[in-house]
């Protein structure tokens, strides 16, 4: 149905001005205000899309106007509008975990519709709505998106019987897990740095508890967690891999709830409740008992963490919001009091979102966010601490006008500064002969501008295109040292010292990043969709290990090291079974990225107040097909995700120069995970997942100096080690609840590794050693030793409420 | 570093498992590996040239002992070596200086060595070495378990002086009754004088002695590019399996024509004393 030929003037500027100018961002922010002030034919239906049972906004959630092909998606405040002539319709909601509901509606001006959905497992009887599928998997311009699908993992096996949304997005097309004992992840041919992980806005610079065992997400209090891989949104910048969106829950407005997990490692506990008719709150804790049982164990090394969530909500009007959502989080670990180290993130974030009217709203965040790790050694002789941190404060503005139906513009800036304290050894010894070594300090203000427009140009044709501009300044105080001489062999040496004052520059990098997505209905069951994306990143990661630890020193571009950039282009098609809630896609993509950091060889990485002399850049590609298969609703659901991709780096200075698998290579992935309810009371869900081994650098030969009996090394990962696969189930029971008691209570019995395949951990060379730890004849004899981590590994968890 | 690695090892892993694999590796050619030292003390300058073996070929690696090796100073004195001039069984593969020849500090020298038809050649300059002025030995308040087994429950601390105006780099080898002391996991004890404040006074050596030993602590002095390569050769031999560490790579020799191995021009200082109670 074709209900508007002719071309809207504001649509051409529109058109014109997202071509690449700064000004043209500038002259649309400017514009944005007169912009809606047009008049349109058509009237508007508006509202708020949200979970009946506890109040909380439905992010994405999709509304349709039957038997028509318009409809559009809830905001991140839930809300949702759509223009339309005068008319009856029925508006069909729909968001994945819940049921459909369709409302009818006599649009005779201009009007407010709010939709409370119902999650799909409240019911015992499935009354399901079949009138209208979801098919916002066909229709959603958004490609190279996984959503986590909240309902599904807390049935999924765990570790111990933590719920981790990490695991989920591990799990995900086009992802790779980084491996057992850690909580990173690749994405499509980029390394872990390269994820931006947010939590209500705020970066978590490092998502992992105990090594990764569990992740900083408390999943009782996760809302919604969106991996964007590819065609992201201009709003999200400054890494070149994906943005993991992570959402805490909007506390329910009703009476207080207490809940909580007893599990084998950690337990948590929150409570949720409102304090007037307008404010509400939750607050949530979470703490691992592992050092108690170490203690118990008589153990003299002792591990722990824990995360503290909070968030105050105050409702202040029918369009304004403000929420403070606070969190922090660490690990500790000691060694005998000899030896300790920890790290952790802080995040807080202050939300202001108003609606101007039904069609604009708006988002004006404050950001502050900090991730430090510290190691200190008592050791009698040279006692030291090292701390590194990295810290940031902040601004964000969004507005999203939905100019008529056949546009939507999110516009919006960012701002912030950024505080780098890379490392500081301080010697605590009062008559050391060690001095301290204190490395660069480094600041930065990054700021971003961005403006992008979705756009229907038929009913099968939908474009958004858009354009960020960010524009990172590093700044003074700084001393910058200079260095002269050859630096690929590393015989560099110090030359001179920049002063650059208090907020001066040191150097700037303006980039422009566009953003293109479109997608082409083919029928009502299949579409085709594609994408490209530039992505820049000026925060680097400067790690030591070939494998993501939490103890990574951050650093900003400037003198010494440039921007990394990366281009992505993806395309895709996507399908949806009119007849079965099943639906799948296949993606391809290729990207390619420039300056990406590594160590040269033999790089000094420990006290170097040099450090920066030690890092490369250089550029790496890769790219893949991603096949993902979903079941989303009835007694069974379940998805298959199986991804094909390479990934390549070449680098001056590294592997001699030659072009090599990057650490993140690995050819074949597949994750199946299932759930199926038997009745109320019995869930069974299971877990699979096959990787190809990671690759790694071992010796070909050996040679001798001196007394030293050392390895040759040929070529840099040139070896594979085997693949890793796992097998996990899980089974929830629920007591029948007892109708005269608000408390209510799951049993989850987990076990990780069921058939306890030995993982390659990582794998290293040495001297043959006899049972005692002394060398075996001369030392000459040589082995391979490899290294695995999780068995079998049993838990149980008690969830419960009241 | 490695501690940290140990550490993290042990934590992360309360479950782990560790068992011995066959590695599958494609076969490379071998080597030449040549060490080389020329120092400011008497008798002290040896070539020793060998060539590397495979992973799983254990025992001593072959030797060289009909290559032509020459040290040439910056004033153009050439000092022929020649292999074994004694016969010594084992000393194959070792060659020293035809006539009497010391080296001096402040002086480069060229090591050149001919195999087969392959020329191999490097340069290094000779720095000078730490102060030593004296050796006192102290009761290790906290000995390790290991040196608690064997009885070495005695440190010896280190006096002496470092220039603190020039960049400069050491090795330290610690001799126990006139044996090297040498720990394959440990790598050679190098020095940046970055980390060490101009007044040296009572730096523990790192190695732990029985009360009656004879200890001598000795300095040599290093250019930067054998300090890289001392430092490359001990991520080599001391690494953990590269999860905590970069991934390993050959240490950068100064030698040409992609020998292994390098070639150090080094002054000695040394100090000694008897541990007694």
């Amino acid at each position: 149905m074709h209900m508007m030929t002719r071309i809207n003037p504001t649509q051409e500027v529109i058109a014109t001005l997202s071509s690449m100018s700064i000004r043209a961002i500038a002259m649309i922010l400017l514009l944005a205000g007169p912009l809606i002030a047009v008049a349109q034919p058509e009237l508007t239906i508006s509202g708020t899309v949200r979970d009946k049972s506890n109040q909380e906004a439905l992010i994405g959630a999709t509304v349709r106007v039957e038997g028509t092909s318009k409809g559009t998606a809830a905001d991140i405040n839930g809300f949702y509008s759509l223009r339309l002539l005068p008319g009856a319709y029925r508006l069909v909601f729909n968001f994945v975990g819940f049921k459909s509901t369709v409302k009818a509606v006599q649009v005779t001006g201009n009007l407010t519709l709010d939709a409370d959905l119902e999650a799909e497992d409240t019911e015992l009887e499935e009354i399901v709505v079949q009138a209208e599928r979801d098919n916002s998997h066909v229709e959603d311009i958004q490609m190279s998106k996984s959503k986590v699908n909240m309902l599904m993992v807390r049935k999924l096996p765990t570790v111990l019987g933590e719920v981790d949304i990490i695991k989920a997005v591990q799990a995900m097309p086009g992802v790779i897990s980084a491996g057992e004992g850690t909580s990173s992840f690749f994405v499509r041919g980029g390394s872990a740095d390269q994820n931006l992980i947010l939590m209500d806005g705020a970066p978590i610079y490092d998502a992992s508890h105990l090594f990764g065992l569990y992740s900083v997400f408390n999943a009782d209090i996760v809302k919604d967690a969106e991996l964007y891989k590819g065609g992201v949104p201009t709003k999200f910048g400054g890494r070149l891999s994906s943005i993991l969106d992570v959402q805490t829950k909007d506390p329910a407005s009703g009476q207080t709830i207490v809940g909580g997990g007893i599990g084998t490692l950690a337990s948590r506990v929150m409570a949720e409740g409102a304090l007037s008719d307008k404010i509400s709150y939750f607050a949530s804790a979470r703490r691992s008992y592992a050092d108690v049982f170490m203690r118990l164990a008589q153990q003299k090394n002792a591990a722990s963490f824990y995360d503290l969530n909070g968030k105050l909500m105050l409702r202040a009007s029918q369009g304004d919001q403000v929420s403070l959502s606070l969190y922090r989080g660490r690990d500790n670990f000691d060694f005998d009091k000899r030896f300790d180290f920890s790290w952790g993130n802080t995040a807080g974030v202050l939300d202001w979102k108003h609606a101007f009217n039904d069609r604009v709203f708006s988002k004006t965040s404050l950001i502050v966010g900090s991730f430090d790790y510290l190691l200190r050694s008592e050791d009698e002789a040279n006692p030291f601490q090292w701390k590194s941190s990295v810290n940031q404060a902040g601004l964000q503005y969004d507005v999203v006008v939905f100019a008529g139906g056949r546009h939507e513009i999110n516009l919006g800036y960012k701002a912030s500064y950024l505080w780098f304290e890379p490392g500081t050894i301080a010697s605590t010894a009062r008559t050391g002969s060690f001095r301290s070594i204190q490395m660069d300090r480094h600041q930065a203000i990054d700021q971003a501008i961005y403006v992008d427009t979705r756009h229907r140009l038929s009913d099968r044709l939908t474009l958004w295109y858009g354009l960020r501009l960010s524009m990172f300044r590093n700044v003074g105080p700084s001393d910058v040292i200079r260095y002269a001489g050859p630096t690929a062999s590393g015989q560099w040496m110090r030359m001179d010292t920049l002063r650059v004052g208090h907020l001066e520059t040191v150097k700037s990098f303006g980039n422009l990043e566009p953003r293109f997505s479109a997608r082409y209905l083919l029928g009502e069951q299949s579409s085709l969709k594609a994408s490209y994306s530039r992505m820049v990143q000026n925060v680097h990661s400067i790690s030591n290990g070939t494998v993501p630890l939490p103890f990574n020193t951050w650093l900003p571009s400037g003198f010494h090291l440039r921007p990394q950039w990366a281009d992505l282009w993806a395309i895709g098609y996507f399908h949806t079974w009119q007849s079965k809630p099943v639906e799948w896609s296949v993606e391809a993509f290729y990207k390619d990225m420039s300056q990406v950091t590594e160590f040269t060889d033999n790089a000094n990485l420990f006290f170097n107040p040099d450090l920066v002399m030690e890092v490369r850049q250089g550029k790496s590609w890769s790219y893949g097909v991603e096949f993902s298969l979903t079941k989303t609703k009835g007694k069974f659901t379940g998805q298959l995700n199986y991804t094909w991709s390479t990934a390549m780096r070449e680098i001056p200075g590294v592997n001699q120069g030659i072009a090599y698998a990057a650490n993140h290579d690995r050819r074949h992935v597949l994750n199946l995970s299932g759930v199926y309810e038997i009745n109320d009371r019995w869930t069974i869900a299971s877990q699979f997942s096959y990787s190809t081994g990671r690759p790694i650098t071992v010796t070909s030969g050996r040679y001798e100096f001196g007394n030293f009996d050392a390895d040759i090394i040929t070529e840099r990962n040139g070896y594979r080690l085997p693949a890793v696969h796992r097998l996990d189930v899980a089974v929830t029971y629920t007591p029948k609840a007892n109708k005269n008691r608000k408390w209510k209570g799951e049993w989850v019995f987990s076990v990780y590794n069921v058939y306890s395949r030995k993982n390659p951990f990582t794998l290293y060379t040495r001297s043959v050693l006899d049972k005692s730890g002394n060398l075996v004849g001369d030392g000459s004899t040589k082995e391979a030793r490899m290294i695995s981590l999780f068995p079998i590994i049993p838990s149980v968890t008690y969830n419960f409420k009241f | 570093m490695k501690t940290i690695a140990t550490f993290l090892l042990a934590s992360a892993i309360l479950f782990a498992c560790e068992e011995t694999v066959e590695l599958d590796i494609r076969q490379t050619p071998t080597k030449v590996v040549i060490e080389g030292l020329v120092t400011n003390q008497v008798g002290r300058q040896y070539v020793r040239l060998t060539r590397s073996a495979s992973f799983y070929e254990s025992g001593p690696t072959p030797r060289v002992s009909h290559a032509q090796v020459t040290v040439t100073d910056d004033l153009g004195q050439v000092v022929p070596f020649v292999h074994n001039p004694r016969n010594y069984p084992d000393s194959i593969g070792y060659y020293v200086p035809q006539s009497p020849f010391t080296g001096s500090i402040g002086r480069s020298y060229t090591l050149t060595v001919r195999v087969d038809e392959h020329v191999y050649s490097a340069v290094d300059r000779m720095s000078p070495a730490m102060e030593l002025d004296s050796l006192v030995p102290a009761a290790d308040p906290r000995p390790s378990e290991r040196d608690m087994k064997k009885g070495r429950t005695f440190q010896v601390l280190v006096f002496g002086k470092e220039p603190g105006t020039t960049k400069d780099y050491y090795l330290i080898n610690v001799y126990r009754n006139d044996t090297l002391v040498y720990e394959p996991r440990r790598g050679a004890f190098t020095v940046d004088d970055q980390t060490l404040s101009e007044k040296i006074q009572g730096v523990p050596a790192p190695v732990n002695f029985r009360p009656h030993d004879r200890a001598v602590v000795e300095c040599l002095s290093l250019s930067r590019e054998a300090f890289q390569y001392y430092e490359g050769l001990a991520k080599l031999t001391t690494g953990s399996g590269g999860m905590f560490d970069s991934p390993p790579s050959n240490p950068p020799s100064n030698l040409s024509n992609g020998a292994l191995g390098f070639f150090q021009a080094s002054a000695v200082t040394r100090v000694a004393t008897m541990v007694e109670h």
